[in-house]
């Protein structure tokens, strides 16, 4: 059992760029800890620092308090799950399996015992005399699990086990995946630029962009309290509606017209900045539908995507006269900023609606957030 | 990676694996025919024997010579052919996985050694292999032999250690091996097919050369087969000694034959196949 401590690690790249930069965090022993990120961010090279596969430029990893930094993979006692699976093509399943045993020179009946226990875990009984050739994708992403967890590691790396497969066993996977690591309470890291893995097996999830930690904490705190436009923008799907503001009188002037704001607004923060507003998708309704409240605005229908359990909207506003017969001119007028501006908004799946069709539709203020236009931070997160 | 070629059609593709087939195996044949017929039919003009004799084989095995030098042959080809293959793996590797200064420099080079008409460094090995007092030895034949063939050896191992994923790799040394039993156990059954490949061009290469084996060697010390059969006499100054030719040459074309069939099948395209996604 493992807990892994990152002290301020960062890696610069032999041509000077910055890959990871003083990521300093905790991975508590046990827990299920997810990196995340969009392509690019550093996510996958942090893990192979982790395990050795990269080295660290500055800073230190330590595994129950013990430096590593210069410790060989071989001797990190951690096993890993490559995106290409990485099976061995000239051995068996079974031998596959045994490799990491075998050069840690276990007795041959010890080396068949638990690959057969692994096999059983993981129902490769009949395939354990194939070539990796031979396998689908969803049994090789199996047997490189197997490998991985035939050795007892005390930590667990996955780089984006699930990416190869379609859907619907990606679907299944997960669910194993979340089982396995249940069932053995081994840390486990993994890598994945899929948001919704991340939410859906994490314990706790960071979120990377361009080698920088973006925030920090379980899937709900990442999705109810993003620390910055970025983290709101990447977790969540569809993603969160920007919309430039102004506050003016404890008032978000919203392009969709003014929303009054709770009196518990940082408002001494806010002022003289320029304010970007986030909407969920989810955070709209439908007025007369729902016993919900809020301000209501008028758009036009540009796009409906119908999932089955969902619908999405995919709206234009437009200024209507209920705005404009509030006492804030201002607000109606066309926002050279926000032209063509478009909302994506979730709504009961039974509306019958097509392309330019006219919509009126409310938003829940109170779980509205506000980033700073310039830098992008959270004015709601950590106040 | 599977290569698909187009089924052959019928008849005319019938006809023309025989044309060919027959066109590059007739000499063949006609030299053992020759190295079969007694002395006294050699210039019957018949295509095959009209009675089988051993005669040539026992007179070139019975001639000192021979046997010396098929052991020459032996030796130098084989030393030649594993010290080649030995530095190409690692040169290839470090090519491939290395990140290293002057690398495509190198890489490069190698062609243009390749390159070299063989006969314009034959003169000055001559004098210097006579002051390095490597003339009519061994390594007098095996270093000419390496310089030649590992350029070949290099790039064909340098496309097929490109074929193995890095991943591979990685995931050896995760699952704990060290570099060396990464090296040893993933990557390098992975290459086989290109070693045995290799290795058989510069054995073939090592063993045919009549160039080198002519001109740097001048005893049974170091001559190859081919140089030795070139020597060869009539049992009398007015008999050719064709039939013994025949007889040596049929004799050191069977090593080169059996080596290729045993070899052939380890040459299996595609053997990288599953290891990453598909």
């Amino acid at each position: 059992m493992a807990e892994i401590v990152l002290d301020h690690v960062s890696k610069r790249f032999a041509g000077g760029a910055w890959a990871i930069r003083k990521a300093n965090f905790t991975i508590k022993d046990g827990e299920f800890f997810i990196f995340v990120g969009p392509s690019g961010c550093g996510k996958s090279t942090l893990l192979h620092m982790i395990v050795g596969l990269e080295d660290i430029t500055e800073g230190e990893i330590r595994v129950d308090g013990n430096r590593i930094n210069e410790l060989d993979p071989k001797d990190r006692n951690m096993a890993m799950v490559f995106q290409s699976y990485a099976l061995y093509p000239h051995m068996t399943v079974r031998e596959n399996i045994a490799f990491p045993l075998k050069l840690a020179k276990l007795a041959r009946d010890e080396i068949k015992r638990r690959v057969d226990e692994v096999a059983a875990i993981l129902q490769l009984d009949p395939l354990l005399d194939r070539k990796p050739s031979d396998l689908s994708g969803g049994q090789r992403q199996r047997v490189a699990m197997g490998r991985a967890i035939v050795r007892r590691p005390q930590v667990f790396l996955l780089d984006e086990p699930l990416s190869n497969l379609d859907a619907r066993l990606r679907v299944q996977m997960r669910t194993e995946i979340a089982g396995l690591q249940e069932r053995l309470g081994i840390t486990t890291i993994y890598v994945t630029h899929d948001q919704t893995e991340a939410m859906v097996l994490g314990d706790r999830v960071a979120l990377l962009r361009s080698g920088e930690v973006q925030q920090i904490g379980t899937p709900k705190e990442l999705y109810e309290t993003p620390r910055n436009e970025f983290v709101a923008g990447f977790i969540g799907s569809p993603s969160m509606n920007f919309l430039n503001t102004e506050i003016s009188d404890s008032r978000l002037l919203l392009p969709i017209g003014p929303c009054p704001l709770p009196p518990s607004f940082p408002f001494d923060r806010l002022s003289n900045r320029n304010v970007v507003a986030g909407i969920r998708p989810e955070h709209f309704y439908l007025p007369g539908t729902s016993h919900r409240t809020g301000p209501v605005f008028s758009a036009k229908t540009v796009l409906v995507e119908w999932l089955g359990a969902d619908l999405y909207l995919h709206v234009q506003p437009v200024p209507s006269r209920q705005a404009s017969t509030r006492d804030e001119p201002s607000a109606i007028e066309p926002d050279t900023r926000q032209a063509g501006l478009v909302l994506i908004a979730r709504v009961p799946p039974d509306l019958r609606l097509k392309r330019g069709d006219p919509i009126e539709l409310g938003y829940d203020a109170t779980k509205i957030h506000l980033f700073d236009a310039d830098t992008g931070e959270s004015f709601l997160w950590n106040h | 990676m599977e290569l698909k070629l187009p089924r052959m059609n019928g008849f005319l593709g019938a006809l023309g694996s025989i044309l060919a087939v027959t066109y590059a195996l007739l000499p063949v044949i006609w030299i053992i025919s020759l190295s079969l017929k007694p002395g006294r039919e050699l210039n019957d003009a018949r295509f095959f024997p009209n009675t089988f004799s051993l005669e040539h084989y026992r007179t070139v095995f019975n001639d000192p010579q021979f046997p010396a030098a098929l052991l020459n042959s032996v030796g130098i080809a084989s030393i030649a052919t594993g010290l080649s293959i030995l530095i190409a793996v690692f040169a290839a590797y470090a090519i491939v996985r290395l990140d290293f200064r002057g690398k495509r420099w190198i890489f490069y080079s190698t062609l243009a050694v390749a390159m070299f008409p063989p006969i314009s460094v034959v003169g000055p090995l001559f004098d210097l292999w006579r002051t390095l007092r490597l003339f009519d030895t061994w390594p007098g034949l095996i270093l000419p032999y390496l310089s030649f063939t590992l350029p070949l050896a290099i790039w064909t191992l340098t496309a097929f250690f490109r074929e193995v994923p890095w991943d591979l790799e990685r995931a050896a040394r995760v699952d704990g091996a060290t570099p060396s039993q990464a090296f040893r156990q993933v990557i390098l059954p992975l290459v086989a097919p290109g070693i045995f490949a290799s290795a058989i061009l510069v054995f073939i290469f090592a063993w045919n050369d009549f160039l080198f084996a002519a001109s740097l060697t001048s005893t049974d010390r170091a001559r190859t087969v081919p140089v030795a059969i070139a020597f060869f006499t009539g049992s009398s100054q007015f008999e050719l000694p064709t039939g013994s030719i025949a007889a040596a040459s049929v004799v050191v074309t069977i090593p080169v034959i059996a080596l290729v069939l045993v070899f052939q099948r380890r040459i299996i395209a595609g053997l990288t196949a599953g290891a990453v996604k598909g």
